[in-house]
């Protein structure tokens, strides 16, 4: 199997010949990372990465001057500042340029499965309107804020459509909505506010025979059945050390989407205790040898993991998993 | 009389700005000393606290109530202080050094606030020097730490070594994402709680064991 035909095995719910591996290892060790390989393309290449995850295009934003003038002043931004808007151009193609470029090196060039970065509504606007008021918001202005997600979801779907014709294989739809314990908002919010949006997105995507994931940190138990049924194909992560079990995810959700998970960040990778590190990859490897996991660290490694427990890590699930 | 204190308790509990406002207004004019006032407004708060540790309800229906105690004590904060009422016990407050993350530990402080504690809130990023200066300053009952970044862990162990580099009488708790009750142990917390609303149960018990 390709790279790309590993892990579309897996969002396929079919067995692969391996298991997919990946790792959200630039942000905080690229320099650990250079030191030691050269650069993190090499780290990529010498791990045999299946995956690669992709930034660029333009940044969403909401166009106007007195709005403009508000946010440059720090002053407090509510929906009806911004309801009325356009927002800027989601297709702007020179702002593309890099993300052809990634394109080429990984998918062309390597045969690896591509999948970009795009804005989700709540994380996305909390750069509107910062998270606290963003919260108080969905109580006070709930009219409002529905439509500036309308808009907001639009051009996230124009957004993706761009990055498809490019030839990205999966659109991931980044809106942290856990916190450790719960949900941050309730599952009404979630439903009213939230779930259109996606849905808007996913069909889309789907439409065109591209695959979606999403990207949600902590505890998102309450909302796990509308995950569902916006048809996403891949959640990353599913974070263990937040409430989500992975006994439960091939009880009751394997058979709708994959999981990409593995090294927790919160727990396992970083703190220097080798022996749980391997514990964590066997026990990855023992329960979804059959599919169902693409390898992945669950979030950006952190910058108190050593070079050297990051290719120890490395160096366990490759062994693990391609011997 | 009564009418307008349970308004009032209601309208924390729903998080209402305006009926706060006007509720508060209307004690009052009707004669009601501002302790009795003071009281419905940490009855409301209570009621909230207990729904959010029961997940009944979420963050924002914890933040439009804290904001609405907050309009309701704009009102309340000067009739308390003619009548010399204080809160009995100060909280100084702040995020580790190296953490720019504020949600968890500002709700942690309405909360407190809405158990009647005198808050003194540092923000994030905040060294350890400040921390044990502020408490020392404002003659602090409790010293309350927000991580949410793993990263950010070394900084609270770092701080509390500080706090405990001389025999305070200050207790401090810790809380974040990261943070768990073994881990208190381990740099010698006081007390760790897992939610804002079982920060306030904490530092109710702290507070009256010392």
């Amino acid at each position: 199997m390709t790279p790309r035909e590993r892990v579309e095995a897996v969002i396929r719910h079919e067995k692969p010949d391996r298991m997919p591996i990946y790792g959200w290892v630039r942000f905080n060790m690229e320099d650990k990372i250079n030191d030691r390989f050269g650069s993190v393309e090499a780290f990529e290449d010498h791990y045999e990465f299946d995956l690669a995850h992709l930034f660029g295009g333009p940044e969403a934003n909401f166009l106007g001057e007195e709005y403009a003038a508000k946010k440059k002043a720090g002053a407090t931004i509510e929906p009806p500042d911004v309801v009325d808007l356009p927002l800027n151009d989601p297709e702007e193609d020179q702002k593309f340029d890099d993300l052809r470029a990634q394109i080429k090196h990984h998918k062309t060039d390597r045969s690896r499965f591509v999948y970009v970065q795009t804005p989700g509504l709540f994380e996305q606007l909390n750069t509107v309107f910062g998270i606290e008021d963003h919260l108080c918001y969905f109580l006070e202005f709930p009219d409002e804020l529905k439509e500036v997600y309308r808009k907001q979801a639009e051009w996230n779907r124009k957004f993706a459509g761009k990055c498809l014709d490019l030839g990205v294989d999966m659109i991931h739809v980044s809106d942290d909505w856990g916190s450790q314990k719960s949900l941050l908002f309730s599952p009404k919010v979630w439903w009213d506010m939230i779930y259109p949006g996606h849905k808007l997105v996913a069909d889309y995507v789907k439409g065109r025979g591209g695959y979606v994931s999403l990207h949600s940190d902590g505890d998102i138990n309450l909302v796990v059945d509308g995950i569902k049924k916006i048809g996403y194909d891949v959640v990353h992560p599913w974070q263990e050390s937040a409430g989500m079990s992975y006994e439960d995810f091939l009880k009751n959700h394997s058979d709708s989407f994959s999981i990409m998970s593995g090294y927790d960040i919160q727990t396992t990778l970083g703190f220097g205790r080798l022996d749980d590190v391997r514990s964590a990859a066997e026990r990855v490897v023992r329960l979804f040898g059959d599919g169902g996991l693409i390898f992945c660290t669950t979030h950006f490694v952190q910058d108190h993991c050593s070079i050297d427990e990051l290719t120890y890590a490395y160096d366990t699930i490759c062994n693990l998993t391609r011997t | 009389m009564e009418n307008s204190l349970q308004k009032l308790t209601e309208a924390i509990k729903t998080g209402k700005r305006n009926e706060a406002r006007v509720a508060t207004q209307a004690a009052l004019d009707a004669g009601i000393v501002p302790e009795s006032i003071l009281s419905a407004l940490s009855e409301g708060m209570d009621d909230v606290g207990c729904r959010f540790k029961a997940n009944n309800i979420f963050v924002p229906e914890v933040l439009v109530a804290a904001r609405a105690m907050k309009t309701s004590m704009e009102i309340l904060g000067p009739e308390l202080v003619k009548s010399g009422i204080e809160p009995e016990h100060t909280l100084v407050i702040g995020t580790v050094q190296g953490d720019m993350h504020d949600i968890g530990k500002n709700l942690v402080a309405m909360m407190m606030k809405g158990a009647n504690f005198k808050v003194i809130d540092l923000g994030t990023n905040v060294p350890a020097q400040t921390i044990l200066d502020a408490a020392l300053e404002h003659k602090a009952d409790l010293v309350g730490l927000s991580a949410l970044l793993t990263t950010t862990m070394p900084a609270m162990r770092e701080t509390v070594t500080l706090l405990r580099t001389e025999r305070h009488p200050f207790k401090v708790i810790i809380g974040g994402a990261p943070i768990s009750q073994e881990f208190a142990d381990e740099i010698g917390a006081d007390g760790f709680a897992t939610d804002a609303a079982s920060t306030v149960e904490l530092a109710r018990s702290l507070v009256s064991s010392s």
